[in-house]
């Protein structure tokens, strides 16, 4: 079977006024089977956070190419890129990000209304009710707690049954147990789904749960 | 305290985009205030210039009635000159062309401030020996030229020179119809004087001292006839014109306050945007050591020198509007003004713009200074407690009450306009606030609908408000333009075709039958009678207080009709009939006899140019003011009035090619009569509808452009959670077409309700006005209602798409990275 996501040489510079250009990416290749977990890893600054924006299509490379299930994305238009990401692409934040004037079920819901599919609702119950959070439906994500945050944003990212994954630090903003068991949901969730999960992260213990870790360090991919 | 020119520099650096808009609500509070500050001083200053003038002499003794002997001799030990005026009708006997026209009979020595200077250089009373002295309008209007004659009533004169201006008769307004200038031997010989003929005199009375004026005054009063005889000194202007120039400016005063309460709401919520965008600064602060003293000074500055510049620049906008508008304002007015910017205006429009920013920004700064260090790690609420949101929203109105007390120079009328204002703010708020809860509440079916309706539930989102400002402003400009549709559709447009087109004035009642006949169209004649009230029930009216105050409260003279018939215009509200089985009876109209407080059955006693009267009260009227109908207060039996003295007056409905040929034949039938085409009166009605509706827009304009900066202000200050909420639906694969459905079904949404609310608003007051208050129906206005509904809605949408259109466009990845 064809990979979920294939980068070839992808490089990412950011140009800066008065100031030297950033070379985030420096000529990365990745490929990501369908059903894999992947984590990517390095220090701070090495471009992990970088790579991720730009294989999601949420930035454009400087140079290279990304597929995504067989579409190229860095040649795809705006359309097509939503498109994408509302069909085939999850993602999970470590600040959450989740729309501050909707509630969690609407949160969870919108993706797949926005897909026009008619049980969008029950859909997102469903989710929220696996994880836990069937009482706090109605809660604005200011009345919520990190972690319940956090979950709400899996089942957001879950409800179009996406085929890949984008996690960008999703214990980050938690404390240890929290985190846990944040990361046992989604890793829970993405083999019931066979979805594949691309997770960026600096802790030794949550790289340790995947199939498979990619190691960066200045913009490259060194294992 | 050290002031840190750094940090004041950058902090309004940072703000300057809602700096600049607090600043231009500045700017146009400073405008109202100003244009009406400066037009009231300059008013003022020419009505005390004017006043010698207009009022041609120190004192002025007035009467249309012949003076009494006593006054005359009091008179007399003074230096003093006579002038007399009255309506004619001249002829030009070259092309037979008839102009109705204003006679003013004149004695040497006349005027005696001011002067009348004439088109050749030549002295007026010695003009006057060779003819007639006229008004350019006069030959214009007749087509004629110095030398020309020139017949009024029986005598045929010469135009002898040309009068280029006068000093006791203001323009505009009060210059409908052109001056003619004669000798008292002049007067005579036109054959027009007669006992019952209504004319204007008056005795000019110079002093040696000119501060003696109220003492001369009073002791002219106390040998003159009470209720004939009117005594006035310089020091005043003529009643009618300062009643008329201060309602004029109570009206102004109160659209000025609203402008600037308006603009004020615009101020506290620009400063509210900026200062909680400098929450993470100001919490950085305080945890570096700065204290809440240092805070609240240094954004004070920044307040107050923000608003020092949209002060003066609306300062400089008000200067040049106010010399512009020196020919509308003395079109309004009965006083010819240049209005100017003086230093004095200036200089109150200054503390008074000042004081009312300072009051709009103490909750913002107030905020600010509440701000913790904690603020730094996490959101932290600054709710102040309700009592203290109690004392700053009382702050506001009392600012407001104050300002409108400096500016009307009445605490009662100040309390009932601030009480108004308040109503209708009140009104606007409740309605605005509950229909928006009603649809945050709401989950409609449509995605785009649920996302736009969404957005208005974060708190920066001031939809309430923006809709309250709005709303309001559009209800008070669209209340004026609805009044004066329905002002133009009750007394012009729609005049029933009936209506009289000319009336005819000073018909002798012996003419009548004859006049008739020589008229040769239909005409209605009314015989009119000048009565006052004297007593009810034995208890004589008591006179004292201000005399100008007689006629508002029924204390004056009255038109009375002996009829049987009860005019087409009225409707009975109180008795069967007219007069039952009484003899002695009267009927009233209603609001004499709601300000006299008489009832059916109350005895009057009248007075009928001297002759005493008893009657009756055995109906009460309700009179129309429809096509121009004659409205009469009194009504009698015939037979009770007969012989009493009484002119008679004509209206008829004459095809408009034919009015001029009627008006010429009559001023040779019967040079004594007034005949009046009244299509210039109605013109000259429209127009100042026209300009009253523009008064009102210019001062609301201001409010609903502070509304406006509200709404572009918010929208700014949103453009953050705008921005990130965008790349978080970007994120869950919405396109940019989406993005824009949202942001203009949000804007719609808006506007559609801001001029719904405004729209209902306005016409519920204006139903309530129509009917309570103006005495006409409400307007047929469909088309015109659904534009005002439409216009402002898409023109709301509009605004806030343009203001939003960039967040759609950009990309999420910023809004995403962390730390």
């Amino acid at each position: 079977m064809a990979p979920i996501l294939e980068a070839k040489q992808v490089h990412k510079t950011y140009t800066r006024e008065d100031a030297p250009d950033v070379l985030a990416l420096r000529g990365v290749d990745l490929v990501v089977q369908r059903g894999e977990f992947v984590a990517v890893t390095g220090p701070s600054g090495c471009g992990k956070s970088t790579l991720l924006t730009v294989l999601s299509g949420l930035d454009l490379p400087t140079s290279g190419q990304v597929s995504i299930a067989g579409r190229e994305v860095t040649n795809s238009s705006e359309q097509e890129l939503a498109e994408l990401r509302n069909k085939e692409i999850g993602f999970v934040f470590q600040s959450f990000h989740l729309v501050a004037s909707m509630t969690a079920l609407e949160n969870v819901a919108f993706p797949a209304e926005l897909a026009g599919q008619s049980d969008a609702e029950e859909r997102a119950r469903r989710l929220l009710d696996q994880v836990g959070l069937s009482d706090r439906m109605d809660s604005f994500p200011h009345q919520l707690s990190g972690g319940e945050k956090q979950r709400v944003a899996l089942c957001r990212a879950l409800v179009n049954r996406a085929s890949l994954i984008f996690a960008d630090e999703p214990t980050g903003n938690l404390d240890t147990a929290n985190g846990e068991q944040v990361l046992d949901l989604l890793i829970s969730l993405q083999k019931d789904e066979g979805a594949s999960l691309v997770l960026v992260s600096h802790s030794p213990d949550v790289v340790a749960r995947a199939d498979r870790v990619v190691m960066m360090r200045d913009g490259v991919v060194v294992e | 305290m050290n002031w840190h020119p750094h940090f004041f520099w950058r902090e309004t650096r940072a703000g300057a985009y809602q700096l600049a808009l607090f600043a231009i609500c500045v700017f146009l509070a400073s405008l109202a205030l100003s244009v009406v500050s400066g037009w009231r001083h300059s008013v003022d200053n020419a009505m005390a210039e004017e006043t010698k003038k207009g009022a041609g002499g120190d004192v002025v003794a007035f009467s249309t009635e012949p003076f009494s002997e006593d006054l005359v001799k009091a008179a007399e030990q003074f230096e003093h000159i006579r002038t007399t005026e009255m309506f004619t009708v001249a002829l030009a006997p070259k092309n037979d062309r008839t102009l109705f026209s204003k006679l003013k009979a004149v004695e040497v020595g006349y005027p005696y401030f001011g002067e009348v200077p004439l088109r050749s250089g030549r002295d007026l009373h010695q003009a006057l020996k060779d003819g007639l002295v006229v008004e350019e309008r006069v030959l214009e209007r007749l087509e004629m030229e110095v030398g020309e004659q020139l017949k009024i009533g029986n005598h045929v004169f010469t135009i002898s020179d040309v009068a280029l201006s006068e000093p006791d008769r203001p323009l505009g307004m009060w210059g409908v119809s052109p001056r003619i200038f004669t000798s008292f031997e002049g007067l005579d010989a036109t054959g027009l004087l007669r006992p019952d003929s209504y004319l204007e005199r008056r005795i000019h009375i110079r002093l040696q001292d000119s501060s003696k004026a109220s003492e001369v005054a009073e002791q002219l009063r106390q040998v003159g006839v009470p209720d004939q005889e009117r005594i006035e000194t310089w020091e005043r202007p003529p009643v009618n014109m300062e009643r008329y120039v201060e309602n004029f400016f109570t009206f102004l005063d109160m659209m000025a306050v609203l402008a600037v309460a308006l603009g004020g709401l615009g101020m506290r919520s620009t400063l509210s945007a900026w200062l909680r965008s400098r929450t993470q600064t100001v919490a950085i602060t305080r945890t570096l050591g700065a204290d809440q003293k240092f805070v609240l000074f240094h954004y004070s500055g920044i307040v107050l020198a923000t608003a020092l510049l949209g002060f003066l620049l609306g300062l400089g906008a008000a200067g040049y509007t106010l010399i512009a508008s020196g020919e509308y304002l003395s079109q309004m007015l009965p006083v010819q003004v240049t209005p100017r910017l003086s230093v004095g205006a200036s200089f109150e429009s200054a503390f008074l713009c000042l004081a009312v920013s300072l009051a709009f920004a103490s909750w913002p700064l107030y905020q600010a200074g509440q701000i913790r260090p904690a603020a730094v790690l996490r959101q932290v609420e600054t709710r102040a407690s309700r009592g203290t949101q109690f004392v700053f929203g009382s702050l506001l109105v009392v600012s407001l009450f104050a300002l409108l007390y400096f500016m009307v120079a009445d605490l009662g009328k100040a309390f009932w306009i601030t009480l108004s204002l308040s109503v209708v703010a009140l009104i606007s708020a409740a309605l605005s606030y509950l229909v928006v809860k009603h649809l945050k509440r709401r989950k409609p079916r449509s995605l785009v609908l649920r996302t736009a309706l969404g957005s208005w539930r974060a708190p920066e989102a001031r939809t309430e408000l923006v809709v309250f400002i709005l709303s309001m402003c559009l209800a008070v400009l669209y209340t004026a333009v609805i009044c004066e549709q329905a002002l133009r559709q009750s007394w012009i447009d729609a005049m029933p075709p009936e209506s009289p087109n000319l009336i005819l004035l000073d018909i002798q009642p012996h003419q009548m039958a004859a006049f008739r006949d020589d008229v040769e169209y239909e005409l209605e004649m009314y015989e009119n009678m000048r009565v006052r009230v004297l007593e009810i029930n034995g208890q004589p009216l008591d006179r004292s207080g201000k005399r100008e105050y007689w006629q508002r409260d029924g204390r004056g003279k009255m038109d009375a009709l002996p009829t049987l018939e009860i005019p087409v215009n009225d409707e009975l509200l109180e008795g069967d009939t007219l007069y039952g089985e009484v003899e002695e009876a009267v009927s009233v109209r209603k609001d004499i006899a709601e300000r006299l407080g008489v009832a059916v059955g109350d005895r009057l006693t009248l007075g009928l140019q001297g002759v005493p009267l008893e009657a009756t009260v055995t109906s009460i009227r309700r009179s129309s003011r429809k096509g121009f109908k004659p409205r009469f207060e009194l009504l009698f039996p015939p037979q009770l009035v007969e012989g009493a003295p009484r002119t008679v007056f004509a209206t008829a409905r004459i095809p408009e090619g034919d009015i001029g040929a009627l008006q010429t034949r009559l001023a040779k039938l019967y040079p004594g009569v007034v005949s009046m085409d009244l299509s210039l009166t109605i013109k000259l009605i429209a127009e100042r509808l026209v300009q009253m509706v523009g008064l009102v827009s210019y001062f609301l304009w201001s409010g609903i452009a502070a509304g406006i900066l509200i709404l572009v202000s918010a929208t700014w200050s949103a453009r953050q959670r705008r921005s990130r909420e965008s790349a978080y639906y970007k994120v869950m694969g919405a396109d940019v077409a989406f993005l824009n459905r949202v942001i203009w079904t949000e804007n719609l949404v808006l506007g559609f309700l801001t001029s719904g609310v405004g729209l209902s608003l306005a016409l519920l007051s204006s139903a309530i006005l129509c009917r309570w208050q103006l005495d006409v129906p409400f307007p047929q206005m469909g088309e015109q209602l659904l534009w005002m509904f439409v216009l402002p809605g898409f023109g709301v949408a509009l605004l806030g798409w343009a203001v939003s259109r960039k967040v759609v466009r950009a990309r999420p990845a910023p809004y995403l990275r962390e730390g």
